[in-house]
Order: C-alpha cells, then structure tokens, then sequence
C-alpha cells in the first residue's frame, strides 16, 4: 500500500496496436493518465492506430480522424479549412480540447482542423456523447483529445527525425527530441509542411467538363512545442508546455469561380503551466493555461478581417480513493475569455466569464462491472447553465462478453459571434441542451495467435434550442429555433492473427447516423423530418496490413454515402469509395532506426468531393523517410 | 444495338416538343420572352445559384431552366438579371461574371467574365451597359450586343444598385456612401451626393425623381429613405427609419407611384405622400420585393431557412394573395421580360 502512490501514477490505459472502443474493465484502484481525459464509464472511445498515426501525421488532423474514427469531415481542399460531424451533430457540438484544456474558438465555437499543427501531438482520440464529461462541457457529439508527447521514463534522449515529399508540391520535415535527465524531463518538436495542391481536376461546371489545374491552393504550415517539467520529489511534478502553430492558406476558387485571391492566415499558441500532487490515495493537479488565436483573411484592400481571441483558461483536478471499491473525482474550472474582431464587432472587445464544477463516483465491487455517476454545472457570466449529468454502467459477464451504456445531458453554449455579431448577435439566446443514451455490446477474445474483437454501439441523442442563424426582417440573427434528434449505429471489428513471423491486421469499421430535424425554425420549415446536410447516413472504413519483421504492406478503404448539401434534402454530393495502399520497412542498428515508406492516396483515382464544387485531389504519392535515435 | 443509343436523342426530341405539365420541366414553356424570372442566390460558395421562370401565359413556374437548358450550373450566387430585346444578362456574383442567354430558348449567347464580384446591371442604350461590382472599385461598361467590355468608370469603393434617369446613370455607392451621378454621353462620374451610410437600393418614381434606400451600416446610425432629383442631386425628402429596422430591395409599382420595401414585411408608400408607414402592406415572410410593370401584380421572395429550397408569392396590387410557387434555394430579385 505505501506504493500506491506511484502506481497511480504509472497506471494508465494506454492503446498500442488498435484504435478502439474502450472496453476495459481493469479497473486500478484510481486510474490517474499523466495526459489524458479518463473517458467516463459506459461511453465509447477510439483512438488512432499507431502505424496509421505515423503514416498520417504529416497529412494533418483531417486525415487523422477521417481515417481512424466514427467522425465524418469535410474539407474545402487538402490542408484547407476542415469541419467534421460527430455522431451527426454540428462542428460546434464537439469540443477540442489539448491535454485536457478545451481550444475551442470562443468566437466560432468549433476548430477548425487545419490549422492544428501534429507537432507534439503523439497522438488523438475521440470521446463520443457524454464520455468527455469528465472534463469538459459542451462536447455534445463529443470531444476531441489532442495528447501531448510523453515525457521519456529513463534517462537520455531520444530523437525522431522525418522527411517527406509527395504530389503536388507536398514537403516537410519534422524533427522530435525527448530528453530526461534524473528529476528533469522535456521534449521538443518542430514540423514544416507545405504543398501547392495543385492537382488536375475534372471541372464539372463547365459544359465540356474539361480538366483543370487548381490554383492558389498553397498551404504552408509551421509546428511548434515545447514542454519542460521536473519531478520534485516522489510526490510532486511540476511541468509547463507551450504549443505554436501558424497556417498561411490560400483559398482556392470552386469549380463555379473563375479565380481566387483569398488568403487566410492563421496562428494559434497554446500554454499551460500545471502541479501535479500524488498522495497516498489521491492526486490533485492544478493547470493554468494561456490560449491564443488569431486569424487574418485577406481578399482585397476593401475586404478583410481580423479576429483575436485570448482566453486564461485554470482547471483543477481532484481525485480520491474512499476505499470499498469507491473513487470520487471532483473539479473546477475558471476561465476568461476575450475576443476581438474588426469586422464581427466592429473592434469592440467582448469578454465571457466561465466557471465550472463537478463530482464523480465510481464504484467498481467487482472487476467484472462497474458504475459512474456524474453532476455538472457550469455558470457563464453569471448565469446557471442547465445541470449537466451521466449515469454510466459497464458490465462484463464473461471474458469475451460486455455490455455497456450510459445515459447523459450536456449542453453548449452560444459563441462570442451568435452573441455579439454586428449586426444581428442575440444576447438573449439560451443554451443548447443535449439529452443523450447509448448502450452497446462487444465481443472480445485472444489467443496466442489470435485477437479478435468486435463492438457494436447504439447511440440516441437530442439536441434542443438549436441555435440557427436566420433573417430577422434583413438581418441575420441566431435564434433558439430548432431541435435536432440524431440516433444511429457504430460498429468495429478488429482482427490479429500470427502465422510464424507475419502478422496480418484486420480492422473495419461501419457507421450509419441518422440525423434529423424535429422542430422548425418556423411552421414551413422545409428541413423538418429531414437529414443534416453533409451528415453521411453511412459510412464504412476498413484496413487490412500484412507485418512481416520489420516490413509492412498496408491497404486500406473508405466508403463515404450520399451527404446532402441542402436541408430539404433536395440536393446532395453522390457517395465516394477512395483507396489507399502504404508499404514500409524499417531497419535498425544498435540504437538508431532508419525507416521507409511509400503511399499512394486515392488509389483507383476517384472523383469526390466533400463539400460541393471543390475538388478533391486524384491519385497522389508520398514517400517518407524516418530516423529514430533512442 | 447502335440503334439503342438513338434512344435518348430520340427522347430528348419528344420531350422537347410537347408541354408537359411538370413545372421543373423547362420545356413546358414556349419561349422565355414573357414573364418573369427568379434569379435565385443560392448559398455563398454553395454553387447553387439557379434561375427560374414564371410562364405569364400558362401560370407556371419552371425551376433550374439555365442549366436544364445549358447543362451547366448557373454558377455561385445569382444576383440579378435583366433583359434587353432577346437577351437576358444574369449576373452571378461569386462567379465573376455575367451569364448571356437567348430568351427565345435560354441557350447560352455567352459570358462575360474577369469581373470581381459583379452585383447589378444598368441598360443605358442597345450598346451600352454598366456593371455594378463590390471590390473592384469600378463600373464595367460593356456593350450588351457584343458582350465586349469596353470600359471601366472608376468609383470609389462598393457599388450596388443602378438607374437610369433622363440625366444619367444613378449608382448607390455602398462603399464611400455617396450617391453617384454617372454622365451616360462619356462614362464618367459627373456628380456625387451623401443621403446617408449605406446606400444600396434605388429606384426612379413617375416623377423622373430618384429614390434611395439605406442600410444606415447596419446599425451605425438609422437606415432612410431619401428622394434626390437626378437633375442637380439636390435631395428633396429625407425620411428615417429607426435603428431597428433593416429595409431593402427598394422597388417601385407599374406606374412609378408608390414604392415597396422589405422590412419583415413588405411595406408600401405613395411618393405623393411620403412618410414611412407604421404597418406593413403585406405580412408575409420576405427576403426580396418587386412588381410587375405590365401587371402590377406584386412578386414576394421566401428565402426560408436559405439552406432550402424557398417560395415565391404573388399578390395583387391590392394586396390580395393570388398563389404560391415552389421555387429553389434563396430566391432573390426579380426580372421581368419587357
């Protein structure tokens, strides 16, 4: 028992091999992840696979998540401003948050993927519905978890070092360096990317459909991250991290425009100074943190704008084995965000004051269930939102067999823009309430040659006082004026087998999201009854890769269904399939590791698009080198 | 088999020569040279602009007919249109240009391109015609016959609306909030007067007198409703809304006696007895207003959420509700076949 203290914090559920819905039932006495969320009991959570995480880390977060999630996205280029859709609701229902601190832009509510740099990222996971609770409000499709690099366990350094060239003007180079040194620790990253994107496309606006080469499509993007940290004594850590990412981009035109001067820069710095504090059966952390944003859009001298957000956002952990098989996590927040814009505010600066508390019991009696329950409230300036909640249960009967569900309510607040917008921002809106269950199964075995596991999630959730921009007489307003239910299917198969020295992989994954409007903005509301628009009712993903020593060949498939693209559902952008096929090989000498792989995108040269009259690349290439130092 | 591929041709043929009664068949109509067309925005970068027409004759109302008829897209935010003799001119503002069709079938005369972000355009005679544009920081002058740009008017800033009075071209300037008088003998400016911030719409009454609108910024001060005379661009009436109102789409009745607006509603007043009204004329959702000069019959857009497809409502000059059409995704302004 005198070392409980330690194992807490060397406990942590960590996923190696598979991006996966959480089904883990082991619970320690108090699981305490140095960087991540503890996801709440009942909910579901997948993260990126390892291989496929480094093979997509230079193509950006879009195609991280694309790939590895139930999440759909939708881009106006590659590297261009990307929106995603969890479980069928808005950008602005899921919440972004880096290592536990949501980065949100409190202007627009949601982030935009792009502009996020991997630098220092070691890895994503997505928290659907409630499962971000534990954290943060406002992720009612979910949240979204950027988790910084770990620090080294031993002593020394370590060093990554990547290099890749690609189609269509596509290069970078990044460098990672971790070093410890007894008390101390750090790591460092830096990335550069960019690329022209300019790839030929079949220009269906035209009426000889004739290829074209897309232009002014160049992004360039520079990562940065620092963290420093020391561990005091056995007890208390001390560490402080800051994150710099800056993306220039230009716009380019859709198939309907002749050309297009527009460019958009974008800079976001992310801070944080955090205490940790183990003790015999609790640890308490404290954070401070300092969020940047700012973003310039240049059309012409007569329009452009400029948007500022700064926000201190100061979190406080707490959590506590009560013995019996007892845990309790409490924690607070207080945040202050500002924000500034030449266009939206007409330069008027406009603050928001958050605060924010909860309280969590678990109880787990015995390995095979477990239980949790959660209570929320969170005050914006001034005001109550409405109280926030989940009642989690997971049960595993068997080995191979478990059941788990959760029921939970959450909200979202309106942004800075829906209040404060001029013309039009309402100061009167109220919050967006999430109402949201899910319950799911999933089947799990292993051998000594054979993993297999396979998890199927039903999910149901409503969402009222939707918050939609509509005319009000001339002048856009939000307005409380919808109501949306979204209920729909997720499932995973994930499959090892071991013949001698090759291993070959197996995982697919299958979505449908149904997700509709239940309430109008007015009587003649023509999006009643119908789907969000660029909400997928289905979407498949699945790869397959074949290791052998220190080689791979990796082949992997993606099907994206009809997405409407009004909300009467009287138009829409037709189903995709894109293919892609990777093939590496890694060697290594003493402690320096040289490694190679080759990709192809789009395989079967497939024309799509995710959001209307911008094309999207065909086939394209990309080598990538690596060396590793350890 | 080769025969099977005849199939089609032989279809499309049928189809084109009989009336059906589908009203998102554009073939249900004999020519596109009386009634009225639907230039619809669409959404910003949407590329779903779309036009539709309003067969006078039949009293039916056919959707998507430029690309049913062209097989292309119309192009991202249809603005506004406006016919001289046998063409019709849209203008699509994010697109950059100006779509010329043949009314007698809608088939593509062609297309005028290079502009920025082109809003309105103002016939001045059979060969010449300016193009209002947001971010250029000209006029476009063109001739209408031969779609050749022939010049430029340098402004200052954003210009929207245009209209031709006896002494020159009248253009709301947006942008520098000035009213401009174009001389339509060289293309240049000749006059300019401030009647407010944000002038945008304009319109000339039965009296030769010219009728402005203003946004008032948005907020930043009250929007009015000011009558200038083209001749010296002295203002002659002022009147002012309140800060809570947003009107637009200033348009006037048949004979040029009385004016329409958009204000969530659609308003009306006599130019004989000017004074904004208290109540509106119409109660009815609007996003765009306008009356038939032949007819007097007045056209109402319904933008709905402007995600979907949205109505158009026609009215007697009375104000008695006649019918309602389904129409595409953001209808907007009006244009009327002479």
């Amino acid at each position: 028992m005198k070392n409980i203290g330690l194992c807490l914090v060397f406990v942590a559920v960590r996923v190696t091999c598979f991006s996966q819905v959480s089904d883990s039932l082991v619970y320690p006495e108090v699981i305490v992840s140095d960087q991540r969320i503890e996801e709440a009991i009942g909910t579901s959570v997948s993260e990126a696979d390892t291989l496929l995480y480094k093979l997509l880390q230079s193509k950006g977060l879009t195609q991280v998540l694309e790939v590895e999630s139930f999440i759909s996205t939708r881009s106006y280029n590659p590297g261009g401003t990307a929106v995603f859709s969890v479980r069928g609701s808005g950008p602005q229902h899921t919440q972004v948050v880096w290592d536990g601190i949501p980065i949100n832009d409190p202007m627009l509510g949601l982030t935009d993927l792009s502009t996020i740099s991997l630098s220092g990222i070691s890895g994503v996971r997505v928290l659907y519905g409630g499962a971000g609770l534990t954290n943060n409000s406002g992720g009612i499709g979910g949240t979204i978890e950027l988790i910084s690099t770990e620090p080294r366990k031993k002593d020394g350094v370590d060093v990554k070092l990547n290099g890749y060239a690609g189609s269509f003007g596509t290069y970078g180079v990044s460098l990672q360096l971790r070093d410890r040194y007894k008390k101390l620790f750090g790591s460092t990253s830096v990335e550069y990317q960019t690329s022209q994107n300019n790839f030929k496309f079949r220009n269906l606006a035209t009426i000889a459909k004739e290829d074209k080469v897309l232009e002014h499509a160049l992004v360039k993007r520079i990562g940065f991250s620092k963290s420093l940290g020391v561990n005091i004594n056995q007890r208390n850590t001390l560490s402080a991290s800051i994150y710099y990412s800056q993306v220039s981009k230009e716009l380019p035109p859709s198939m309907l425009m002749v050309a297009s001067i527009e460019t958009l820069f974008d800079r976001d710095i992310w801070a944080s100074i955090k205490w940790r504090r183990i003790g015999k059966k609790s640890v308490i952390s404290v954070t401070a943190a300092y969020i940047y944003g700012n973003q310039q859009y240049f059309d012409n001298n007569e329009y452009t704008f400029h948007h500022l957000y700064q926000a201190n956002k100061n979190l406080v952990r707490y959590k506590l084995n009560l013995g019996h098989n007892l845990h309790f996590e409490a924690g607070g927040d207080v945040f202050v965000e500002n924000a500034k814009s030449d266009s939206s505010y007409r330069s008027q600066p406009h603050w928001r004051y958050w605060q924010a508390a909860f309280a969590s019991l678990k109880y787990v009696p015995k390995k095979w269930v477990a239980a949790q329950v959660l209570v929320r409230e969170d005050v914006i300036d001034g005001k109550f939102s409405p109280a926030q909640g989940l009642v989690g249960v997971e049960v595993k009967p068997t080995k191979w067999f478990s059941i788990k569900g959760n029921v939970a309510r959450n909200f979202r607040a309106a942004t800075l823009d829906d209040l404060y917008w001029v013309p039009g921002g309402n100061r009167d809106l109220k919050n967006e309430t999430g109402f949201s269950a899910e319950g799911g199964i999933g089947f799990k075995t292993k051998t000594k040659t054979v993993g297999f596991s396979f998890d199927a999630t039903y999910f149901h959730s409503e969402i009222d006082n939707w918050i939609i921009w509509l005319p009000l007489g001339n002048i856009w307003t939000p307005q409380n004026k919808r109501a949306v239910r979204s209920q729909g299917i997720e499932t995973k198969l994930e499959t090892a087998v071991n013949i001698g020295k090759v291993l070959l992989n197996l995982n697919a994954a299958y979505t449908w999201v149904s997700s509709k409007v239940t309430e109008g903005a007015s009587a003649n509301d023509a999006a009643v009854g119908h789907q969000l628009i660029y909400v997928p009712l289905h979407q498949a993903k699945a790869h397959f890769s074949v290791h052998f020593a220190k080689a791979f060949l990796l082949y992997g498939h993606q099907y994206t269904g009809l997405r409407y693209t009004t909300s009467d559902n009287t138009s829409s952008l037709p189903a995709y399939q894109l293919g892609y096929v990777s093939v590496g090989y890694e060697y290594s000498i003493k402690k320096h590791t040289i490694g190679v792989n080759f990709t192809v995108d789009n395989l079967f040269n497939t024309d799509y698009q995710t959001i209307a009259w911008r094309p999207m690349p065909g086939r394209s290439f990309l080598i990538n080198l690596n060396y590793q130092f350890n | 088999m080769k025969k099977l591929f005849l199939l089609p041709i032989a279809a499309i043929l049928t189809l084109a020569s009989c009336n059906t009664n589908d009203p998102d068949d554009p073939n249900n109509t004999d020519s596109f040279t009386n009634g009225v067309f639907v230039v619809h925005e669409g959404n910003f970068q949407g590329g779903n602009a779309s036009l539709s027409f309003f067969n006078k004759y039949k009293d039916e109302m056919s959707n998507g007919v430029f690309t049913a008829v062209n097989s292309i897209p119309l192009g991202d935010v249809g603005q506004s249109m406006v016919t001289l003799g046998d063409l019709g001119y849209i203008v699509v503002n994010n697109s950059g240009k100006v779509e010329v069709v043949n009314l007698e079938d809608l088939s593509s005369k062609g297309t005028i391109t290079g502009l920025s972000s082109p809003r309105y355009i103002c016939v001045v005679s059979n060969s010449v015609a300016y193009i209002s544009d947001l971010y250029s920081g000209v006029i476009t002058v063109f001739n209408p016959q031969t779609l050749a740009t022939t010049g430029t008017i340098a402004v200052n800033g954003q210009v929207e609306e245009m209209v031709k009075t006896s002494s020159g071209v009248i253009a709301a300037g947006t942008g520098a909030n000035q009213v401009y008088k174009i001389n339509t003998l060289n293309n240049t400016l000749m006059d300019s007067v401030s009647v407010g911030i944000g002038p945008s719409s304009v319109v000339r009454d039965a009296n030769g007198k010219v009728w402005i609108l203003t946004n008032g910024g948005w907020g930043v001060e009250t929007p009015k409703l000011v009558c200038i005379n083209p001749v010296n661009m002295n203002i002659e009436i002022s009147l002012e809304f309140t800060l809570a109102d947003f009107p637009s789409s200033l348009k006037t009745n048949a004979a040029g006696t009385a004016l329409y607006w958009a204000n969530n509603g659609v308003f009306k007043m006599d130019v004989a007895t000017p004074a904004i009204p208290s109540t509106a004329f119409l109660n009815t959702a609007v996003y765009k207003v306008d009356a038939d000069p032949e007819t007097d019959i007045i056209y109402v857009s319904d933008a709905g959420d402007f995600n979907s497809n949205g109505k158009v409502y026609r009215y007697s000059a009375a104000g008695a509700a006649l019918d309602t059409f389904n129409v595409g995704v953001i209808p907007g302004e009006f244009s009327f076949t002479e």
